[in-house]
């Protein structure tokens, strides 16, 4: 049975068509991916040679990177973030819950964030005050693992980012 | 031409009140009247008649006919409405049990029994290949439901969309590049979401042919994942370091008559040392067509159904071959019930 080994010219499809259109190979001898592949080709022709398209690679940026970056030079990172945990918001995407609140009251881009600054600071001092009163928010070892256990879904069992991160 | 000769003139009616007779009646009327008013009162020549509107006239078969009419619609509703449609179902039912078969549309059975014009065994190839045509799978888009495998948004969970940095990046993958960001490249899932469905397609219906079909990676932390879902799909694995003349002197090699792949599945197209795997252009040569998972860093020109993705993370590895194996033993499935 013919076959050939030019992966450079053309492409799987096209040199058995070629065999099968020159009697090389007998049609009981065609190949089981090729009724498939007649019926299904692939989007993109596959070729060896094929020039790479003249497309720039655009940089992903949002509106709320600007907020980011000052909160960033502000206050450091928080250290270790687990980015695979949805549920406990980082000091960072609180702040910018915050934010997106008070934006409607402020003008002023400067002032807004230094609002923000103060009402957050104001809120962890509370939150410090009463923590011995508040129950469990779950940045424990211990809690962290049973809620671990109660899902379906598998989760880390013990989550050192937050571990490490302040409340 | 033609339009000289119509007649301009309004239609003139029966019955309708008609100005020319109007007149002509007026005229005669106004004789009249001065016929008779000449012995009563002498008029005023002044004095304008009263004009009055000859009353709408029907002709005596006219109201003759309205008046029958009227009598037989009468009737027809007393007549429709004396049974109602379930008696009249049962009446008509009963009519047509009274009548012979002989004028009734001739059945052709399945035994063959009754059909008389054609001969037995050519209305047994006619049915069989309309069968044929009907239930041929490559006929329908997504015959094994290979779509509801999956959702973009398990792609995202599953990190599919991360590819490796901006430095790394193979111009080939470009369109496939949603962005980048920070230097990471982030892939268009709704790209990748598309030629995955059409790779599953494709392995699905490979399954159902009898193809076989062999799940190729050489990355040691995947190697467990990729074998046992091709255990479980009842198929073949390579995980393991590559022979160079597996597929292109198979016979030298397994020291006897070989059957090649039908499908290779390729969960990384890079070995170890970052170059492009032995598999991708063997399976080329040997005219297999390849599926293959292709990283920002490799290059998708030779493989048959390329699925753009990350091909670094368990997590997505693990969808990977689940969602390969799901359609393989979607598609052998369907073998068995049709045979």
């Amino acid at each position: 049975m013919a076959s050939s080994r030019l992966e450079r010219i053309g492409n799987i499809y096209t040199r058995v068509r070629g065999l099968l259109r020159s009697g090389a190979m007998k049609p009981e001898d065609k190949p089981i991916w090729y009724d498939v592949y007649e019926a299904f080709p692939p989007k993109i022709e596959p070729q060896y040679g094929r020039t790479a398209s003249e497309i720039t690679i655009r940089p992903i940026f949002y509106p709320e990177d600007v907020i980011r970056a000052k909160f960033y030079e502000r206050f450091g990172s928080p250290g270790l973030i687990s980015l695979a945990n949805n549920e406990y918001p980082t000091p960072c995407q609180k702040f910018l819950d915050r934010y997106k609140e008070m934006e409607k009251d402020f003008s002023d881009e400067s002032e807004l964030f230094e609002a923000v600054v103060k009402v957050m600071e104001d809120e962890k001092s509370v939150a410090e005050s009463s923590s011995s009163n508040q129950p469990d928010r779950g940045t424990s070892m211990a809690s962290m693992f049973s809620a671990a256990v109660n899902k379906s879904q598998p989760q880390p069992k013990i989550n050192f980012g937050d571990l490490l991160t302040e409340k | 031409m033609e339009y000289e000769a119509a007649v301009k003139a309004p239609l003139k009616l029966k019955g309708t009140a008609n100005k020319d007779i109007q007149k002509k009646l007026k005229k005669k009327n106004k004789e009249k009247i001065k016929n008779e008013g000449e012995s009563s009162k002498p008029k005023d020549p002044n004095e304008t008649l009263v004009s009055y509107k000859q009353p709408v006239v029907k002709t005596k078969a006219q109201l003759k006919f309205e008046q029958m009419k009227e009598e037989q619609q009468k009737k027809r509703i007393l007549e429709k409405a004396s049974k109602t449609h379930k008696q009249r179902v049962e009446e008509f039912n009963r009519h047509l049990d009274s009548l012979t078969e002989h004028f009734d549309i001739p059945k052709v059975s399945w035994t063959n029994q009754n059909a008389t014009s054609l001969k037995a065994d050519q209305l047994a190839d006619i049915q069989q290949n309309e069968i044929k045509e009907i239930s041929d799978p490559l006929r329908f888009p997504d015959y094994f439901g290979v779509r509801n495998l999956f959702r973009v948004k398990d792609l995202f969970d599953a990190k599919v969309h991360y590819g490796h940095k901006e430095g790394t990046l193979d111009p080939n993958m470009k369109p496939y590049i949603f962005g980048s960001r920070l230097g990471y490249l982030i892939f268009d899932l709704d790209k990748t979401a598309e030629l995955l469905q059409d790779a599953l397609n494709f392995t699905a219906h490979i399954a159902y042919r009898g193809g076989i079909i062999l799940f190729v990676s050489h990355f040691p932390q995947h190697t467990l994942t990729v074998e046992n879902a091709a255990k479980q799909a009842g198929e073949y694995a390579h995980a393991r370091e590559w022979d160079f003349h597996i597929f292109t002197n198979s016979e030298k090699v397994y020291n006897g008559v070989t059957r090649l792949p039908d499908l290779v599945i390729l969960l990384s197209t890079l070995n170890p040392q970052m170059q492009e795997h032995t598999a991708v252009k063997d399976a080329a040569k040997m005219c297999i067509p390849t599926i293959g998972i292709v990283d920002s860093n490799s290059n998708p020109n030779l493989i048959t159904y390329p699925v753009p993705g990350n091909d670094d993370s368990p997590a997505a590895v693990q969808l990977y071959c689940n969602l390969f194996r799901d359609a393989i033993l979607l598609g052998k499935s369907k073998k068995q019930v049709s045979c």
